[in-house]
């Protein structure tokens, strides 16, 4: 089985199966591209640390079939493995939800998602903002009236 | 602090996705673009307070409505058809509407739409509760009321409703609470998947209720009268909150206070409980007080189920007929000390839940008719706020 080669944005090799790597669309498009070649693939917006998750997720997966069922993938619970593979801090889980979004891997970003609402369920709305860096952006009447509505609807 | 990477709004798009509707609403507070992607999505249910403008109720409509589907208008506010129309277009999934329309209007209405799947509670005006009766202020202002509720039954109760009434033939199952002159018409068969959606009684086996109807009928009702012998203790309560996620409305002629509270608690679509009277296999199939028939006025045998005996056997019709005499017999029986007790421990209990946070309303209902005030059944009408 013949391996490839990926360069993280740090300059650092990884040697992976072909076969585990083109769990990446992108990296499967490119390969296809390129054809057989012995350079290292760049992947200029991961870093050594993240692709080391990221193939690590890739080979435990390698042989799980494609998925193409948008609404299977979607309601699958996230299964005992991969609830480990993410015990991570929020950087490092965040990263891997970039990571898994630019390098067109969908059951891993569906995880990296799954696993983030998972976490903010229950949270504020101030914990959210802090949660993922976002800046409230209403009128302070805006948001009065928002807080007003809310307890039309909230349960009693 | 911790550096957190700024995920693109596409991915928080995402993330949100995969959140329940339940837990939406605060990402309403977020951000303008949090908000924007959850409004449709995050209300299932609004209580719209009383003084609130038209203009209010609107905006909220237009903006949360594809998602709502317990809709509590302001009391006592008239609105006009075009409102009512336009309110169901911005909110297509709603199946539950407290309102003070008309019997007339909601004529019109169900014309015009059609027929929908909805559950509608009207309301009139809501005096305060009775249990405040001590004083005599309120006492007065309490027989004020009543004068003018007893006009608007004649207004209501009379033609308005017997044309309700024809024009929902089959469809639809009318109940009226004359105390608040409050009417909720509910559908008869057509839920689509449903066995049937209301039990008006049934006769008295130990065991029927939680072993037979509950099970089997539980998950389609929308209304339900217990019998005179099933009386809601706490596990009783806690059957029909977990047996009928859709109950709108429960009539129990005897009740405990735990009961009462594990129900307000727990049964999130109730909207209407009467306590006291005969219930379901007593001696009136109907209270002089609350006129329970199906539209049409063919007596409520459409949707009734009887159980009889260890074999769960199902009555209707003649069958029915015949057993309703002996019922009719052991209710003639029951001792007037024993129906002064039961007066008694009911009065209690409904007090207890005067200032629950989800009762709008306790009405004592009025029974003139009944021979001397020491052997009348009294019964309360409890106007509760969904919690969905």
């Amino acid at each position: 089985m013949s391996n490839v080669r990926l360069l993280s944005s740090d300059n650092e090799e990884f040697v992976v199966q072909k076969e585990v790597a083109e769990r990446s669309v992108l990296i499967k498009n490119m390969l296809e591209d390129v054809g057989e070649t012995d350079s290292a693939i760049p992947l200029p917006n991961v870093t050594a640390k993240v692709l080391k998750k990221v193939i690590e997720w890739c080979d435990h997966h390698s042989s799980d079939p494609v998925t193409t069922d948008e609404t299977e993938r979607r309601t699958t619970d996230i299964d005992e493995w991969d609830q480990k593979f993410m015990e991570v801090d929020q950087e490092t889980l965040f990263d891997i939800i970039l990571a898994a979004n630019y390098l067109d891997i969908k059951p891993l970003l569906d995880v990296g998602c799954k696993t983030v609402a998972n976490m903010i369920k229950g949270k504020t709305a101030e914990e959210i903002r802090k949660i993922f860096n976002i800046v409230n952006d209403f009128t302070p009447e805006e948001e009065a009236q928002i807080r007003k509505e809310n307890e039309w609807a909230e349960d009693r | 602090m911790t550096y957190s990477p700024q995920l693109p709004n596409e991915l928080l798009m995402h993330i949100i996705e995969y959140i329940p509707s339940t837990h939406l609403s605060v990402f309403l507070l977020v951000s303008r673009y949090t908000h924007q992607l959850v409004s449709g999505k995050a209300y299932r249910k609004t209580i719209f307070p009383d003084t609130l403008p038209l203009s209010d109720i609107m905006n909220f409509c237009q903006r949360h409505g594809s998602s709502l589907v317990t809709v509590k208008l302001p009391h006592g506010k008239r609105y006009s058809d075009t409102f009512y129309m336009l309110l169901f277009q911005l909110c297509p999934q709603l199946n539950f509407l407290q309102s003070s329309m008309t019997p007339k209007q909601l004529v019109r209405f169900l014309f015009r739409t059609r027929y929908p799947l909805t559950c509608f509670m009207m309301t009139q005006h809501t005096p305060s509760s009775s249990f405040s009766s001590c004083q005599q202020q309120q006492q007065h202002q309490q027989q004020y009321y009543r004068q003018q509720q007893h006009q608007q039954y004649l207004q209501y109760g009379g033609d308005e409703l017997d044309e309700l009434m024809q024009v929902t033939q089959d469809l639809y199952n009318v109940t009226k609470l004359t105390c608040c002159s409050s009417i909720f018409l509910f559908p008869n068969h057509p839920i689509p998947d449903s066995t049937l959606t209301h039990i008006s009684h049934y006769f008295h086996h130990p065991g029927a209720l939680r072993n037979a109807i509950l099970p089997t009928f539980g998950p389609d009702l929308l209304s339900l009268t217990l019998n005179m012998y099933d009386v809601l203790t706490v596990s009783v309560a806690q059957m029909i909150a977990v047996k009928c996620p859709q109950l709108r409305y429960l009539h129990i002629p005897q009740i405990k206070a735990e009961g009462l509270w594990l129900l307000l608690h727990k049964c999130n679509t109730l909207v209407a409980i009467v306590v006291g009277g005969v219930g379901g296999g007593g001696r009136h199939r109907s209270d002089d007080d609350i006129r329970t028939m199906d539209a049409g006025g063919n007596g409520d045998h459409n949707n009734m189920v009887v159980m009889m005996g260890g074999d769960d056997r199902m009555m209707e019709g003649d069958d029915l007929d015949r057993h309703a005499d002996h019922v009719i017999e052991e209710d003639d029986g029951l001792p007037t000390g024993n129906i002064q007790w039961i007066n008694h421990e009911n009065k209690k209990a409904v007090a207890t839940v005067e200032s629950h946070k989800r009762v709008w309303c306790i009405h004592q209902q009025q029974q003139p008719q009944q021979h001397s005030s020491h052997s009348r059944r009294l019964s309360w009408h409890i106007g509760i706020l969904p919690k969905r």
